[in-house]
Parts: structure tokens; C-alpha cells; sequence
């Protein structure tokens, strides 16, 4: 009797530190592997430097540049919230779906003169887009707030 | 006939309900496989009415207003029917009717449990059908006066897109069979649960299972082919709610398995089935309501989530208090015995998947909490999942060969023999990730292991099944060791040296087809010895939606796949981008052979059943 009793709390102490272990390491690593996501006021009003986070925005027509900087091709442009913008250096190839107008995830970091240096460009491909088009309720929202274009 | 769509959905809306009442009204429950016929017909009109509407174009429908055009090839007319979230909708409902279709001809359950389970299939078409036509109607009528539509993304007019959502629905709608077949046997009164029975289960988990892993496979083909980042798994939350499902319903499968050899868990194996079901109406919740907001083109709006989730919170609600009221319905079988290392190894496979499939979930409900209790707005890391799935996923694989090797003598060995495999492979290129030796480690063990079984003809789809995993996982392990890309400025005529390979832009060509303008590169990758072949990258500009989209060019070699993009064009030079993807052809051999899996167990049924009478 008193040994099954032993038994059975060994194994329920086993378990929960077991499963308290488990939880402790998900939970870690979950810690140290989020993402924040910003809009460019959010960037403009703090200082986050150096920390991989990602921005979103509307690519700001007419904002679309092309330059050399040490034999590497480079691209910049605007993204904007509407009330705040931020200038994004981009090194490769442009995904699909990009352009001006169109709602993009930029992943990287902030260095100096507000400068953001994207090592990915994420544009998202929605069904409903519709740049030029009358706008309609439904598309304000995907186009127009970059807090939808979070992940 | 404007209507005609709308009628077709609301006749159907009326035969759920009459024969779901129909079952409260007289105990004998009459007809009911008429009822599923029609429903069947009706839902299969109203898909073929909304092609149609496609196909002509007709801007009378908001649905064609906002997702197509004129000028888009007929094909895409097609397929654009399912690329948008109405559309999607009604073709989930249509796989649902189908497969409860097919159930009604194929079931070898008696008449009395067949009746109850297609009166349960039949409340969940109703359920879907409401939030149609509650939410997401797709023959709602323009109030728009728009003489043209806003066109079809682009990246979506492929032939990926074209097959990939209908298969993977099927495997979505498959699930519900086993779910309603439990919450059936739970209500019926006087029904023994036994091994007879639970047999009876193996096709419709099994199905469900195989189209899953086609159809989320070729999602993942799609995405390498078309979006032109030459990635397969990005861990957006639609693919990790798709990952979750087929985990899920991968538990089923081997909670199947173990409770056919122990005659035991009769209860769990209820319990998984169902939820395996109730997880993939929670994705679709998550991934169409705006919940979660991911890459993939699905609307996102407050009301469709308000309706989804009263329907959902009812299945939830209901199956919990079927499952209390009637928990002792279910004999629990005999006590599980842990001494033999089959029963064991599959056992803690169950519950180690378990775990993945909550760690998944914790992933994707993280933001939500974030989000909701601090305000902030923050993203999972796809670190995040490697590093923690594999806490679960190695043990899983070297269980599974040891389940496999069955016997203590040959598991030494073989894990043995595996390191040496991994020893010469890293001596030959280095594999310098300590996780992906790890993994490759794991992953020949289980070949190895499973080549004990391949003689064994009764097994053969296990034997395959499995193989296909381990493939999988080699594939995946050795992309992530040996993949390398690189960005080039290159100039006509001229050669850039890359690792081993000499790339050579021959010519740039611009070209107008159907509804699109494309510019091509034509580009030749040679290695010191000979030229190993002409691609061409191609951008395509779509005028209709103002956009332009990357395609790239694959070579496929042995040692895998040179996959080129292009990029901005600057004066003389031309943007290129090369990713080597090694041996990126076995995640989808894998695939494939865990879908052959499931074919080979139909095919050698018959003499799987006369070596059990055998014995």
C-alpha cells in the first residue's frame, strides 16, 4: 500500500517537472525569438537601434530610388503611415507585388539618420487590391493601415 | 437567373435542416442518404453556377467585380472562383457534401450508425452554409456600377493554385468523417465498441491524412515555384495552422494503429478524432476572421469571425457535453501493457506529436495574447519553431526507427551504421549545424531500420509511409545545411563566376503575352566541364492590376536545383539572383511517397486481410 502511494507520487512529481521544464523552455525561446512589428511613428517616437524588429508602411509614390554604395546595388524608398515616413535601404531583389502604393513588411534595423537597413522585404499579397481604384471600405483597410500588415 | 445561386444555397440550408429535425421528430431517421444526394447535386449546381459567372465574366456579381477580369485566361477564370475567401467558402462546403457523399455509398458501418453519422454531416454542411450566407455570400449582387473588375492577383494565376486548394480542402472536409463517426457511435445506445468496429475507421482517417499531406505539399510547391524567394516553409500562420491539422490527424492514424494491436484507447482515439476535426474549423477561424493576420489572401473582418466562432464554440460545447453524458458508452478497453517495445514506441510518438502540435499552437496564439493584453504587436520567429519542434521532432524519428527495428540487438547497430553515414557525408561536404547532423542522423537511422521491413508485403504501407518522412526530413536537413545565394550586376555576354558554376547572360527579351508583359533573361549556367543548360528568369508585368510579379527558372540537377530570379534592370547591367537548393526534390519525393502510402494500403488491402487470417 505505502509503496504503490510511493510510486504513485514519484511519478506525478516526475511528470510535473517534466512538463513545468517543457514549458519553461518553450516559453524561453518563444521569449527570445518574437519579432516586434512598428509603424514608422511608432520608430520616430522611440529608440529601438540595432534590434532586428520589422516596419510597415505604404511605399510612398515617386520615392523609388536606385544607387551604387561600395559596387552594391542599392534601393530606396519611402514607406509612410500616413503621418510619419522612413527611408528603407534594400540590397537584392524586390519581391513581387512591389510597388508604389503597396502595403510591405520590411525586416532589419534602424542605423543612423533614420535610416532603416532591410535585409527582407516581405509585400503582401492580398486578393482585394486594389491600388488606383475607387476605394471602398474594405480595401481602406488593407491598404491604408500598416497595422494590418503585421504578422 | 440571378438568383439561381442564392436559391440553390438556400434549398440546400432547408434539406440540412429538415434532416437534421427529422432525426428529433421519429426515431427512425428516413431518407437521409436522399438528403445527402441532394445536398450533394444542389451544392455542385451552385459551384458550377458561380465557374460560369466566372467564366462569362459577369459583373453583375460582387464576387466577380472585385476578384476578376475579362482578360484573364480561362483557366484562371476558373480557379479564381477559389482564390478568394466567398469563393473558397462555397468550395469548402462542396468537398464537404462530396465526401459525405461518397460516405453514404461506401459506408460499412450498419444503417442505423451510417443514418446518425450523415445527420451530423449534414448539420455541419448547415453550419458552414450559414456563415455563407450570413457572411460570405459569394452570388451577392454588385451595387457598384463598374464596367470593369479589379483583376486576379497574380501570383495566384498558377497552376499550383489551381489544384492545390480543392485537394487540401478535401482532406479538411475528410476529417469531419471521423469526427462524426465518434460523436455517432458516442449517441447511439446499444453499440459495443470493439476491434471490428474501430477497423472500420482506418479508410476515413486514412484519406483524410493523405489528401492533407498532397494538398499541404503542394502549397508548399506552389510557394517555391511561384513567389520567387525559394523558400517551402515560411511558418505563416496559415501554414502552421494546416501543419497542426495534419499532426493532428497524424495522432489519429496512430491512435488507430495502437488501439487496433492493445485493444485499448478506445476513448483517446474518440477524443483525437474529434478534435483533429474541431482544430481545423479553429484555423479557419483564426485564418479567415482577422484574428491572425498572415500573407495569404483571405479577407479579414470582424463579422465573419463573430459567426465563425458562435458555430464553433457550439460544435465545441456539444461534442464536450456528448462526451460527458455518454463517456461511459465507450468500454475503455483492456489496460494498455508498456512492456513490448511496439506498444511502448508508439505510445510515446502520440504523445511527443501531442506536444509539437501545442508548442505550433502556442506559436500562432502568441501574437493574439500580445496583442491583446499589452497592445503590442509582435511576430513568431521561424527560430522559434525550429529550435523547439526539434525538441520533439528528433525523439520522434528515432522512436520511429526504433519502432521499426523492433528488435535491441539491431537498434545498436543500425544507430551505429547511421553515424558512420553521417560521418562520411560531413567528410565529404561539412555539415558544420550540429542540429541538421542530427537530423540527418535520426532520419538515416529510420531508412535503415525500415529496410528490415520491406520484404514484409502486408506492411508495405507503413514501410513506404515512413520512408517518405525520413526523405522529408534528409531533404529538408540537407537544403538547410548546403544552401548558398548570391546577388549578381550581370552584363550581356559576360561571365560571373559563382561557387562552381559559370553564369553567362546570353540575351534579354521583351514580349507581350495574354494578359500580361514579361521580360525575360536568357541565361546560361555551365560548370568547368559543360554547359548544363539555358534559363530563363522572366519578370511579368500585369497591367490590369498594376503590378509585376517574379518568375523564376529552375535547372534541376542531381545535386538539386539552380533557381534564378530577376531583378531590376540598370542601364546596361541586369539584376540576377542564384540560390543553389540542394537536394530540395526529396521533400517532395517524401511527399509523394507518404501520400503513395496510403494508395498502397488500397491496393494490398485485400492481401493485408487474408495474411491476418493467415495468421
Amino acid at each position: 500500500m505505502k509503496r504503490a502511494k510511493l510510486k504513485r507520487a514519484l511519478i506525478i512529481i516526475t511528470l510535473l517537472s517534466s512538463i513545468s521544464a517543457g514549458v519553461w523552455i518553450v516559453m524561453s525561446n518563444l521569449n527570445q525569438n518574437i519579432m516586434f512589428f512598428y509603424t514608422p511613428t511608432d520608430i520616430q517616437t522611440s529608440t529601438i537601434r540595432k534590434q532586428n524588429i520589422r516596419v510597415g508602411g505604404i511605399v510612398k509614390p515617386h520615392s523609388i530610388k536606385k544607387f551604387y554604395k561600395n559596387k552594391k546595388h542599392i534601393i530606396a524608398f519611402t514607406i509612410t503611415d500616413s503621418t510619419n515616413d522612413i527611408i528603407i535601404h534594400y540590397q537584392g531583389i524586390l519581391p513581387s507585388l512591389f510597388r508604389e502604393g503597396q502595403g510591405i513588411v520590411a525586416i532589419g534595423r534602424m542605423v543612423e539618420n533614420n535610416i532603416f537597413i532591410s535585409e527582407k522585404l516581405l509585400a503582401k499579397h492580398d486578393e482585394n487590391y486594389t491600388p488606383k481604384k475607387p476605394v471602398d471600405s474594405k480595401s481602406k483597410i488593407s491598404l491604408c493601415n500598416p497595422k494590418s500588415f503585421k504578422r | 437567373m440571378n438568383n439561381l445561386g442564392n436559391i440553390l444555397l438556400y434549398i440546400t440550408a432547408i434539406s440540412c435542416v429538415l434532416s437534421v429535425t427529422f432525426n428529433f421528430i421519429s426515431s427512425k431517421p428516413h431518407r437521409i442518404k436522399n438528403h445527402t444526394f441532394l445536398q450533394f447535386g444542389f451544392l455542385s449546381i451552385a459551384l458550377l453556377k458561380l465557374i460560369n459567372v466566372h467564366i462569362n465574366t459577369d459583373y453583375r456579381f460582387a464576387n466577380v467585380v472585385e476578384n476578376s477580369h475579362e482578360f484573364i485566361p480561362i483557366l484562371y477564370k476558373i480557379t479564381g472562383v477559389w482564390a478568394n475567401h466567398e469563393g473558397s467558402m462555397l468550395l469548402l462546403v462542396w468537398t464537404f457534401s462530396l465526401i459525405s457523399f461518397i460516405f453514404s455509398y461506401q459506408s460499412k458501418f450498419n444503417k442505423n450508425l451510417t443514418d446518425q453519422i450523415l445527420i451530423l454531416q449534414s448539420f455541419l454542411i448547415l453550419c458552414l452554409l450559414v456563415i455563407i450566407l450570413t457572411t460570405s455570400n459569394p452570388f451577392a449582387l454588385s451595387n457598384e456600377l463598374i464596367v470593369t473588375g479589379r483583376g486576379f492577383n497574380p501570383l495566384l494565376q498558377d497552376i499550383g493554385l489551381t489544384i492545390h486548394p480543392p485537394i487540401l480542402y478535401l482532406g479538411y472536409a475528410g476529417l469531419s468523417i471521423p469526427a462524426t463517426i465518434s460523436i455517432s457511435v458516442l449517441l447511439q445506445r446499444k453499440i459495443t465498441i470493439d476491434n471490428n468496429l474501430i477497423s472500420k475507421f482506418y479508410i476515413w482517417i486514412a484519406l483524410p491524412w493523405a489528401l492533407l499531406s498532397c494538398g499541404i505539399s503542394l502549397g508548399s510547391w506552389w510557394a517555391y515555384r511561384e513567389l520567387g524567394w525559394g523558400g517551402f516553409w515560411f511558418w505563416d500562420p496559415v501554414e502552421n495552422v494546416s501543419l497542426i491539422v495534419w499532426i493532428a490527424s497524424t495522432i489519429s492514424l496512430h491512435l488507430l494503429k495502437l488501439s487496433q494491436n492493445s485493444n485499448s484507447l478506445y476513448r483517446s482515439l474518440f477524443i483525437s478524432n474529434v478534435s483533429a476535426f474541431i482544430l481545423s474549423f479553429f484555423g479557419m477561424l483564426l485564418v479567415r476572421s482577422g484574428m491572425l493576420v498572415s500573407v495569404h489572401s483571405f479577407a479579414f473582418d470582424p463579422e465573419k469571425g463573430q459567426v465563425m466562432l458562435a458555430i464553433l464554440s457550439f460544435i465545441v460545447i456539444s461534442s464536450m457535453v456528448i462526451f460527458y453524458t455518454r463517456w461511459n458508452n465507450i468500454n475503455s478497453g483492456k489496460p494498455l501493457k508498456l512492456s513490448n517495445i511496439t506498444t511502448s514506441s508508439l505510445l510515446a510518438n502520440i504523445a511527443l506529436l501531442f506536444c509539437a502540435c501545442v508548442v505550433i499552437i502556442l506559436g500562432i496564439m502568441y501574437p493574439i495574447f500580445q496583442d491583446f493584453l499589452y497592445n503590442k504587436s509582435v511576430s513568431v520567429d521561424e527560430k522559434f519553431y525550429i529550435k523547439t519542434l526539434s525538441i520533439f521532432f528528433l525523439p520522434i524519428i528515432y522512436i520511429a526507427g526504433v519502432y521499426s527495428a523492433n528488435q535491441k540487438k539491431y537498434i545498436l547497430s543500425l544507430i551505429l551504421l547511421s553515424a558512420l553515414v553521417v560521418t562520411i557525408i560531413n567528410y565529404v561536404s561539412d555539415i558544420s549545424s550540429y542540429l541538421n547532423a542530427a537530423y540527418i542522423h535520426a532520419s538515416i537511422f529510420l531508412i535503415l531500420s525500415l529496410l528490415k521491413n520491406c520484404t514484409n508485403l502486408s506492411k508495405i504501407s507503413m514501410t513506404v509511409g515512413h520512408l517518405g518522412f525520413a526523405v522529408l526530413i534528409i531533404g529538408g536537413s540537407l537544403h538547410y545545411t548546403y544552401q548558398f545565394n548570391e546577388i549578381i550586376s550581370a552584363q550581356k555576354n559576360r561571365t560571373v563566376q559563382i561557387k562552381n558554376y559559370n553564369i553567362t547572360l546570353k540575351n534579354i527579351e521583351y514580349k507581350k503575352i495574354d494578359n500580361y508583359l514579361s521580360r525575360k533573361a536568357l541565361v546560361e549556367i555551365a560548370n568547368e566541364k559543360k554547359i548544363l543548360g539555358t534559363l530563363s528568369p522572366e519578370i511579368r508585368f500585369y497591367p490590369i492590376e498594376k503590378t509585376f510579379t517574379i518568375e523564376s527558372a529552375i535547372l534541376h540537377t542531381i545535386k538539386g536545383d539552380i533557381y534564378l530570379t530577376l531583378g531590376e534592370l540598370d542601364k546596361e547591367k541586369i539584376l540576377i539572383e542564384l540560390q543553389f537548393k540542394p537536394f530540395i526534390y526529396l521533400l517532395w519525393t517524401g511527399s509523394a511517397l507518404m501520400v503513395i502510402s496510403i494508395m498502397l494500403y488500397f491496393l494490398f488491402r485485400n492481401g493485408h486481410t487474408k495474411i491476418q487470417s493467415k495468421a
